[in-house]
């Protein structure tokens, strides 16, 4: 049972095999939460969200999905989204004041509050970088880097084309990798 | 533009050597681990409502068959015909029988009338009632089909189409035994283009606005139309001013092509807006 692919167990999840639903919990209910407590960075929503989206998932009576991991990773981000605009709490000005070029992106790097702490542990570092990234170009990060999935999986995810994802993860990195040196230079002065 | 394409290409390039260091460097990061009394809570949680599922009838819709059987897409045009209420057929045999009524009366006037004015309009209503049944909730089980929304509804359309040929086959053929057959094509143009034209908009409008306003609106335009054709000539010489435009206007053809491509274009966005609603199951 194991050994077999997302698709074919999701079948029998919705026939009602219990076993199926447990691999499938198994290989999912970590790496979603995960994904959920990086998009809300809150883990108490990330717990109820995953149990929701395991809800909708064995309630599920539609069409079986071509791809499950992308269309699970779909249902996901869009029940983060939707909890996060609940809550009020999706940085709205953020999401679009950077859609410039990269450059524009290095200046707005480089414009990082003074509060940055200095001295704090990489781990801390990275997770404030991440959570200055424009929503779009941080999900990208999120689901290429900690979910380990495809860019083409990316693409239908995001429902956006393979260049735009290719282009905002270019454009993440590129800008994480500007705030990240940025506090580099605060520890070592 | 050329900026946007720069950075997408320069990303591409580099993004494999990215990826290398980029993903060290993240993966330092990593999220809090859920703990398993918390799965094992989750999955007590959701056994319940899989093994639920045992006892329900299976309620994934089929995939619809790819291929289109002749037969079977004939016995679907005729399933279509189900729908269709002791009211609606009373309204075809009373047109029908109008309709032989004109042809035993010889009487060429009335006989251009029903065909280039009523019968577009009462096509128009017909396709407004083949689909009014799907607002009662049986499109949605229409959408789970095996046969698939997509060819139910051409069967649906083709049904109309045909029996809007059957009421006007006859007085069309007895006006060709007439006329002969140049005048029978100009005479079939004439009566095609406004029927496949109202049909299209009024099954445009249904899509956006329901049954009644497309129905209104119909009647209303068409109406409004013909009255003032009818001001135009006086009302007994409306039908042969109408002939005289069907015999010898240049512009026949011309409308005739406006009024199918009207009609096509509207009939396609009409039923391109119902039919996505399928997308409910995705």
């Amino acid at each position: 049972m194991d050994q077999l692919p997302d698709e074919t167990l999701f079948a029998r999840l919705m026939k009602g095999d219990e076993e199926a639903l447990e691999v499938i919990l198994a290989r999912y209910a970590q790496p979603l939460f995960g994904f959920l407590w990086r998009l809300t960075g809150d883990e108490a929503l990330a717990e109820d969200l995953l149990q929701e989206v395991f809800i909708r998932l064995v309630t599920y009576n539609g069409r079986l999905p071509a791809h499950f991991r992308a269309w699970l990773y779909t249902v996901t981000r869009n029940l983060a989204y939707d909890a996060l605009r609940a809550r009020g709490r999706q940085d709205a000005h953020r999401a679009s004041s950077m859609d410039g070029n990269v450059d524009e992106f290095m200046n707005v790097a480089q414009k990082l509050p003074e509060s940055v702490a200095i001295g704090k542990e990489n781990v801390e570092r990275i997770k404030r970088s991440l959570e200055q990234l424009p929503d779009e170009q941080r999900e990208t990060v999120l689901l290429r880097f900690y979910q380990e999935l495809t860019l083409e999986e990316i693409a239908k995810v995001t429902k956006v084309s393979l260049g735009t994802v290719k282009s905002r993860l270019y454009r993440a990195l590129r800008l994480l990798q500007g705030m990240l040196l940025r506090e580099e230079v605060k520890d070592e002065r | 533009m050329n900026d946007k394409i720069d950075i997408e290409s320069e990303g591409s390039s580099e993004l494999e050597g990215w990826e290398q260091e980029m993903a060290k460097i993240l993966k330092k990061s990593e999220a809090p681990q859920l703990p398993p009394e918390k799965i094992e809570a989750l999955l007590a949680t959701l056994k319940p409502m899989v093994t639920a599922r045992r006892e329900e009838p299976d309620l994934n819709p089929p995939e619809p068959n790819s291929r289109w059987r002749i037969g079977e897409f004939l016995r679907l045009v005729r399933d279509q015909a189900s729908l269709f209420e002791p009211p609606f057929w009373m309204a075809m045999g009373f047109i029908l029988l109008c309709n032989l009524a004109l042809l035993m009366s010889d009487r060429l006037g009335a006989l251009i009338s029903m065909l280039i004015l009523v019968l577009p309009l009462f096509g128009g209503i017909a396709m407004i009632y083949s689909l009014h049944a799907i607002r009662g909730g049986l499109w949605e089980i229409e959408q789970v089909s095996a046969a698939g929304i997509h060819r139910i509804f051409t069967a649906r359309l083709l049904l109309m189409f045909g029996l809007q040929l059957f009421l006007a086959l006859p007085l069309l053929l007895y006006y060709g035994s007439q006329s002969g057959g140049w005048a029978l094509a100009r005479m079939a143009v004439a009566w095609l283009a406004p029927t496949v034209a109202l049909s299209g908009i009024t099954l445009f409008l249904f899509s956006r606005w329901g049954e009644w306003p497309s129905v209104a609106i119909a009647v209303l335009v068409w109406g409004s139309l013909i009255l003032f054709g009818a001001k135009r000539a006086s009302f007994i010489g409306f039908a042969e001013m109408i002939l005289t435009h069907i015999v010898f206007n240049p512009l026949l053809p011309l409308l005739g092509a406006l009024g199918l491509a009207i009609g096509l274009i509207f009939g396609a966005l009409g039923m391109q807006k119902l039919t996505s609603r399928s997308s409910i199951w995705s």
